[in-house]
């Protein structure tokens, strides 16, 4: 009876355990850092994929991502929606102001992955996430994040028609200068 | 004074009899009234005021903010999404059983993305946004790809993958990316629209959406009381602390139930008070009870008069009128206050014993009902309702006093009272004022140093600060549109046509000229029709432009991403036009933005965010058949010209009154009776000024009301000279009118006590001044 009893409260530990390592996202985290990323975009209908890249600077969930080859285009992910700018623009242009989408993609990239948004299963070195709001789940059937260390990152986003986004992000540099703290403002 | 005229000859007996006659006529005119003539009382302040409008924007904007008045929202709101779906249906079912609404729980479902695009496909190149034709029009294959390459590399649109495969040029999916769904707070659980949010705690709390529509034009009075009632029973049913459930309502039926019932509230604790204090002064002046009868009966008839001729000529008054129509309590019971003076405190002529009092009577009457005859001329139908009321009621009043009051004498009075010893005091007082007046060139640079102050004071013409609504139901309506997602101001565009294209083309004419607005900060967003449906003639337009640039081989970079060999372009390009696109997945949320009236067809563009209403009308002023509805700013402008013309009301008002005077005593004397009311309405609009830091048009028409009383105070004075019999009806008077203003001053509707501040220092300084009045009576001499 005893036993059972310990081996009960074992199992009960190490599902503990086991729940609170899959919700340690610490190593994803980034409060503010610099690097490089490249995103190939997988459609189904399509023989060969859509590849790009580019830098980033990530400042408390305020993101700027520069694609730069094959084409140069800024993007600002901020609380206040998502800003794009062709090099042919001098301003930035409004993509959306849904705040929901925003926050749940800086976050994501930021490393912040918060329960309430989704449902997490971990897998390996991965995690696969899975939105919990219907809004967002229109947009992403399914995010599979992975780290190798600290420093680099993977996201695989999977939409509803089974199209594939792949993200690698290398982060080079947590210490951010003048111009990166002007980069992530919608200000200039 | 007139001696020969046939009412002398007429006995008390035969004056009852008239009297009698013409009451049982205005009776059965009422009950003819009340059974032929429809009439309603309706709470919604925004209703007070009427907009001078071309007479097809008039009724299309009427249809606009009657379909708003319908429309009411309740949401549910738990955490538990079944228990939130279990007390909706409650809430609905005890809502169906209210007569003349209907309730909807369940709901078609809302646009899903892939239907979206199911609609739009068919019409190959037909939507292009503003963004993508100039850079087609640019020429450059490498502007092109690098714009197309950025939608294409985009994170966060579901468009593009929808779209790609069907339309490689990726202008079907820039277009669905430029806009913005309307409601996209909700969505369509089991046929449920539910809304979910995260509280300060992290959990979920989900929110039902239950919609009720009352049935007809507007809202009634009766249905708006029901609606706010039985949710009010189900909040008290359901107390959150124990079931966890939260109630979210609002729609113009809970804001009219809460002007409705303070108003009321206000109008018999008003008129309660304003009674009783009356009386009791009557009472500890005339010492008999019979007075106080007499009094109160001429109130009752002044009362039947006033509503007899609101049922006559209007057919929906505003509850407020009622609350101002408390005033005439304090005015009509000074006829009985003169007549009952004269009865008690005089030697009386049996034969005819008003006869002394009977030309003040009807020259104050005249005065009073000279002021209150200029408000019916007014714009703004609150006033045009408040001088009808006020002025039926007078007259009603001086019948009854002059016609029923004769035969009451032998009874009232059976020999005369001696004044009490403070009125003694008084009059003398007044006589000691009288002589030490202030030398006129002082009293000029007074008149002129208020007049300068008073040009400089800040003039307020908002309506919405001329009422209060509950801070409760404002919160409500505020959490609600945030949670809908449907923060929508409420100035709109009206677009009219006389076809669906002609009206589409007006409409997207707009759309530069609103998203330059909208780049300078004048507003922060809108919505219209023509973002989703462009016109033919653009349709047209777009799918030359792209065809010419797939020609010109500007599409050929991305193609080589894509892998697509290039295909020939489509010969048969359609259009969808606009009945097409109303039976479309994205029209029905477009539902209360198009009107047909009339044969012609109306388009709405919904603003959100403004901040200069001005330069939005200055720039709409360019385009033809388009007009910026907002009601409350023109409604402010209009209450500010009615300001200005007041200047004008007053100078009129006061030119009759100096002929009538100037007739009767000399140029002289009319100046000086004239100038009484002039520098206690001058003196009441300083004080206001200062008390409230600003003044309202309510500042201004109490002046009139001072105007008319303080010509009333000066007749008697004129007329009677300076005997104690008058300074004790002027007392009275003063009294009673100064007990229904002050109680006025603690309404909750800053309207109602911006007037009452204004009348009570006015008629304190008239009938500190006007005693100077005396001077001209011949009595004196």
């Amino acid at each position: 009876m005893l036993g059972k009893l310990t081996q009960c409260l074992l199992l009960c530990a190490l599902l503990l355990s086991g729940h609170t390592l899959a919700n340690d996202f610490s190593n994803f985290e980034v409060k503010q850092g610099k690097g490089q990323f490249s995103q190939a975009k997988h459609f189904t209908f399509l023989k060969r994929a859509i590849k790009s890249q580019g830098e980033f600077v990530i400042y408390e969930q305020h993101v700027y991502w520069h694609t730069i080859d094959p084409v140069s285009s800024e993007m600002l992910l901020l609380p206040s929606g998502i800003y794009r700018r062709l090099n042919t623009e001098k301003a930035y242009q409004t993509v959306t102001k849904d705040k929901q989408l925003n926050r749940l993609l800086a976050k994501l990239l930021s490393g912040e992955i918060d329960e309430h948004d989704w449902k997490i299963t971990a897998i390996e070195q991965c995690y696969k996430l899975i939105p919990k709001l219907d809004d967002v789940a229109l947009l992403f059937a399914v995010v599979e994040l992975c780290s190798a260390d600290e420093n680099h990152r993977r996201i695989v986003i999977t939409d509803q028609q089974k199209n594939e986004t792949h993200i690698s992000m290398q982060i080079t540099s947590k210490e951010l200068t003048e111009g990166d703290m002007n980069a992530v403002k919608l200000t200039h | 004074m007139p001696s020969n005229s046939p009412i002398k000859s007429i006995s008390s007996r035969t004056k009852l009899v008239l009297w009698l006659i013409q009451l049982l006529l205005l009776i059965a005119g009422l009950i003819y009234l009340c059974l032929f003539k429809s009439f309603s009382v309706v709470a919604d302040i925004n209703q007070i005021f009427t907009v001078e409008q071309s007479d097809d924007i008039r009724v299309v904007s009427e249809r606009i903010e009657q379909q708003h008045l319908r429309q009411h929202v309740l949401l549910v709101a738990h955490e538990k999404r079944d228990n939130a779906i279990e007390y909706a249906e409650q809430a609905a079912a005890s809502l169906r059983t209210i007569n003349g609404i209907t309730v909807n729980l369940k709901f078609g479902s809302l646009p899903q993305l892939d239907a979206i695009v199911k609609d739009y496909l068919p019409y190959q190149h037909a939507f292009v946004s503003n963004a993508y034709k100039n850079v087609l029009s640019s020429g450059s294959a490498d502007d092109v790809f690098t714009y197309q390459f950025s939608l294409l590399n985009e994170m966060g649109s579901p468009w593009v993958a929808s779209t790609l495969e069907i339309d490689p040029s990726l202008s079907l999916a820039d277009f669905f990316n430029q806009q913005n769904l309307p409601t996209t707070g909700l969505k369509n659980d089991q046929g449920y629209l539910i809304a979910q949010q995260t509280n300060q705690a992290g959990a979920s709390i989900y929110y039902v959406l239950v919609n009720f529509v009352s049935a007809g034009t507007g809202l009634d009075l009766n249905i708006a009381n029901d609606i706010a009632t039985k949710i009010a029973e189900l909040k008290q049913q359901n107390k959150e602390h124990t079931t966890g459930v939260h109630y979210l309502a609002t729609g113009a039926a809970f804001f009219t139930a809460n002007a409705s019932n303070s108003a009321q509230t206000e109008m018999k604790v008003f008129g309660g008070i304003s009674i009783i204090a009356t009386l009791l002064l009557i009472l500890a002046i005339y010492r008999s009870a019979l007075s106080v009868l007499c009094t109160l009966f001429v109130i009752s008839v002044s009362m039947l008069y006033g509503y007899s001729a609101l049922r006559l000529f209007f057919t929906e008054v505003n509850i407020l009128t009622l609350v101002f129509a408390v005033t005439l309590i304090g005015i009509a019971a000074d006829y009985s206050f003169h007549a009952l003076s004269e009865l008690r405190f005089s030697k009386l002529n049996r034969s005819n014993p008003l006869l002394s009092i009977r030309s003040s009577l009807l020259l104050g009457f005249i005065t009073t009902t000279a002021g209150y005859l200029i408000l019916v001329f007014t714009p703004l139908s609150l006033f045009q309702q408040i001088a009808v009321f006020t002025m039926a009621g007078l007259l009603g009043a001086l019948l009854t006093v002059l016609l029923v009051y004769p035969s009451l004498a032998g009874f009232i009075v059976k020999k005369p009272t001696a004044i009490p010893g403070f009125i003694t005091r008084l009059n003398r007082w007044q006589k000691i004022l009288v002589k030490k007046r202030v030398n006129g060139r002082w009293q000029i640079a007074l008149l002129v140093l208020l007049l300068g102050g008073l040009s400089l004071v800040e003039n307020v013409d908002d309506p919405r600060t001329f009422y209060q609504s509950s801070a409760d139901l404002i919160s409500q309506q505020q959490q609600i549109t945030t949670i809908l997602n449907a923060q929508w101001d409420s100035p709109y565009i009206l677009i009219a046509g006389d076809t669906p294209e002609q009206t589409l083309q007006r409409s997207e004419q707009l759309i530069e000229p609103l998203t330059q607005l909208q780049q300078q900060g004048v507003l922060s967003a809108y919505a219209s029709i023509s973002q989703w449906l462009p016109s033919i003639a653009t349709q047209i337009q777009s799918q030359q432009l792209v065809k010419n640039a797939q020609q010109s081989g500007l599409f050929e970079q991305l193609n080589t991403v894509l892998g697509l060999v290039v295909g020939s372009t489509p010969s048969d390009y359609k259009q969808l036009d606009f009945t097409t696109w109303q039976k479309s997945q994205v029209a029905a949320l477009f539902n209360d933005q198009w009107l047909q009236i009339n044969g012609r067809f109306y388009s709405i563009i919904k603003l959100k965010g403004i901040n200069d209403s001005k330069e939005i009308d200055r720039i709409l002023n360019n385009y033809s058949e388009v007009v910026f509805v907002d009601k409350v700013s023109a409604v402010g402008k209009q209450i500010g010209q009615f300001r200005h013309h007041l200047i004008l009301i007053y100078a009129l008002a006061l030119i009759a009154a100096m002929l009538v005077f100037w007739l009767r005593y000399g140029v002289i004397n009319a100046i000086t009776a004239v100038s009484r009311p002039v520098i206690a309405m001058i003196i009441a609009l300083a004080m206001s000024a200062l008390f409230f830091g600003s003044l309202s048009v309510f500042n201004y028409v109490a002046g009139i009301l001072i105007l008319a009383l303080g010509l009333d105070y000066c007749v008697f004075y004129a007329e009677h000279g300076h005997c104690e019999k008058i300074t004790l009806t002027t007392l009275i008077s003063a009294l009673s009118s100064l007990l229904v203003f002050a109680i006025l001053i603690v309404s909750s509707t800053p309207a109602v006590s911006q007037f009452g501040f204004t009348v009570f220092i006015g008629v304190v300084v008239v009938f500190t001044i006007s005693p100077r009045l005396a001077l001209v009576s011949k009595r004196n001499i």
